[in-house]
């Protein structure tokens, strides 16, 4: 008396099938989990007897072996009550076997016979269209999640007698439809906190338009109360919204990391994470025995805000530098090695010193020039230098922020970065590069040129400011952005030399 | 007292002898303790723990037999093998569930073939699969 049926399990970002097949056979009473569980698996033996005692069915009184294929994955999480339930009843006969093998097979049991929602489900979806499942069962507060997965015929159960109703035929339950249009539309009409509420900070204002233009990472330096947080925070809402692509990458990261708020099955706004100074490494970049994603993950088509920058571990901060410039992060572990995504925006804010009005013009800064160098030096040159736009965000006028009349709002703001984007995108059609940050140095040789008056003046900076090479780069990189946003397809003088005076950070007389 | 068990070990019995198994030993009693039936089927020895229950309120009769249970039988039918010289026949461990009505009657007879083999949890010495 052998059943056999299809279930799913998470590895990294992506997801493998698994088999999950049943043998009951004479003997005492027995039943046996073989095939890697862990440890919330073998507690399913438990979930399993009682929810399908509890819904009226009978419990077989022999012995029972489950084996979850392939065997030498590892295989985690109560994902697998459900299918195990069924096989169960399967293999002694209460439900049809054929009918199960059109689908695949996830859910939580509780005690009581009711399925409850997992993580994951969304990797999960895309593996069965791809391996060509056209149906799921799937735990009804998870189904929209799956629901998005257009080919895939997803059957939302509620509880365990439920499905056994469906499988053996008695009761017919809709597939769920999900409208992807009408979430993409709520977001429209979901308000963003505004640009037009921060008064002042021109300069700041139109750093971070070039920014979001280019997806350069940013670095904020100002005094306290400036407003630093304030422009961050604004960020997202004048970046480009989502592609449907871009939403299921996100969605997939916050299904495995359990963060999916319930009832949203995509993910429609741009994350931004905003991590306290005392995270840990693993926290940061992900990690853990069984790995998951970090915040940098979390933020992946998005903004990662590093509020008071110099306050963070040295060591997490330097584990940042490869998965800026990568996109990605492998982490390692003695279990399993698993790759994330994480292409990011980085934004950073700092004070200029540690009692943080050192440059100040109405308070005076109290520190010693001993604690200044230490207080820079906590952020390595090879960080600063995958930073291409630093702005220094003075203190605010008070007369600027009475003003009664608003200031240009995101909307506006966000026109003009999606235009510049669009530029970007046919630009880099044929390159795997998707704007003008990603650019390797071939192409700012073919995209970057500029003309002798140019050269002269990124020359004269260069000397008198102490640039180094490799802000010569960044440099051509911003003001290619600056151009597109201008939609000029040269690169003037006046774009370089707004995107020089973006590397203040550099400059040898700022600093000391 | 004890009727129940007795009327189970009877029924067993008779539902043995028709299947064609011949009865080597009735409550076989060595040191260690007893065993309710030894049969012998072809060439196999066969070690058979009945259970008898009139109601299933306090568990199936099949969950009292644990591996504390196990591990006795396996340890007395080990002692009546070496003593009995059997050293060649293939043995294995049964179990007779007997369902009663109140009234004495047979309602149900479920015979396990099998029921349990000696693995690392119920070896007594602790040794390899023997």
């Amino acid at each position: 008396m052998l059943s056999k049926l299809y279930s799913a399990t998470i590895f990294g970002i992506d997801s493998f099938l698994v088999e999950v097949e049943v043998d009951i056979r004479q003997g005492l009473p027995l039943f046996n989990i073989v095939g890697l569980p862990d440890t919330a698996i073998q507690e399913s033996r438990e979930r399993v007897r009682a929810a399908i005692k509890n819904s009226e069915y009978e419990f077989p009184r022999n012995r029972i072996t489950v084996n979850l294929a392939p065997a030498d994955i590892k295989k985690e999480g109560p994902i697998f009550d459900l299918p195990i339930a069924l096989g169960i009843l399967a293999a002694s006969r209460q439900i049809k076997q054929d009918i199960l093998n059109d689908f695949l097979i996830i859910g939580e049991l509780s005690l009581d016979g009711t399925v409850k929602s997992i993580n994951g489900v969304l990797p999960i979806a895309i593996m069965a269209r791809d391996i060509g499942k056209k149906k799921t069962i799937v735990p009804i507060n998870n189904a929209e999640e799956a629901g998005v997965i257009k080919e895939l015929e997803v059957i939302p159960v509620s509880s365990l007698n439920e499905i056994i109703e469906f499988l053996n035929g008695k009761i017919s339950i809709k597939p769920i439809e999900v409208d992807i249009d009408e979430i993409f539309n709520k977001s429209k009409i979901n308000k963003h906190i505004d640009f037009s509420e921060v008064k002042g900070q021109e300069h700041a204002k139109r750093a971070l338009e070039v920014a979001a233009a280019g997806s350069h990472n940013v670095i904020m330096i100002g005094p306290p109360g400036s407003g630093k947080t304030m422009l961050a925070r604004r960020l997202p809402g004048i970046i480009p919204s989502l592609t449907l692509e871009e939403s299921i990458e996100i969605t997939k990261l916050y299904s495995i990391a359990n963060l999916l708020p319930s009832g949203t099955p995509l993910i429609i706004e741009r994350p931004f994470r905003a991590p306290h100074h005392t995270i840990s490494n693993a926290g940061l970049i992900g990690g853990g025995r069984i790995p998951k994603p970090g915040e940098i993950s979390l933020a992946h088509n998005g903004v990662l805000f590093l509020d008071e920058l110099p306050e963070f571990s040295r060591s997490a901060l330097e584990s940042l530098r490869q998965p800026i410039e990568d996109e990605i992060v492998t982490i390692s572990r003695s279990l399993s090695s698993v790759t994330y995504t994480a292409s990011f925006m980085m934004v950073a804010s700092m004070n200029p010193c540690p009692c943080g009005f050192y440059g100040d013009p109405v308070k005076t800064c109290t520190c010693s020039s001993s604690q200044i160098i230490k207080y820079r030096s906590k952020i390595s040159g090879p960080l600063l230098d995958r930073i291409d736009i630093h702005i220094e965000v003075p203190r605010v006028n008070c007369r600027d922020v009475l003003k009664k009349d608003l200031a240009e709002s995101s909307n506006d703001i966000r026109k003009r970065v999606e235009k510049a984007r669009n530029i970007q995108r046919k630009r880099f059609f044929k390159e795997n590069v998707y704007s003008n940050a990603q650019m390797s140095r071939k192409n700012i040789e073919k995209y970057c040129q500029i003309d002798s008056n140019g050269e002269n003046l990124i020359y004269k900076a260069m000397d008198k400011l102490g640039l180094s090479t490799r802000a010569y780069d960044r440099i051509l990189k911003v003001a290619r952005t600056i151009a597109d946003l201008e939609q000029s397809n040269k690169i003037e003088v006046s774009h370089l030399s707004e995107a020089i005076q973006y590397r203040s950070l550099d400059r040898k007389l700022w600093l000391y | 007292m004890n009727n129940l068990g007795k009327t189970g070990e009877k029924t067993a019995l008779k539902y043995l002898l028709a299947k064609g198994y011949k009865i080597l030993e009735k409550n076989y009693r060595n040191f260690l303790g007893e065993i309710d039936i030894i049969s012998k089927f072809r060439d196999d020895i066969i070690f058979i723990e009945v259970k008898t229950r009139s109601s299933h309120k306090y568990g199936y009769p099949e969950e009292s037999i644990n591996l504390a249970k196990q591990k006795k039988i396996i340890k007395i039918a080990l002692g009546y093998l070496s003593e009995k010289r059997f050293k060649k026949n293939n043995y294995r461990f049964d179990v007779i569930l007997i369902n009663v009505f109140i009234n004495n009657n047979i309602d149900k007879i479920r015979h396990i073939e099998n029921a349990f083999y000696i693995t690392k949890n119920n070896n007594p010495f602790n040794l390899q699969q023997v």
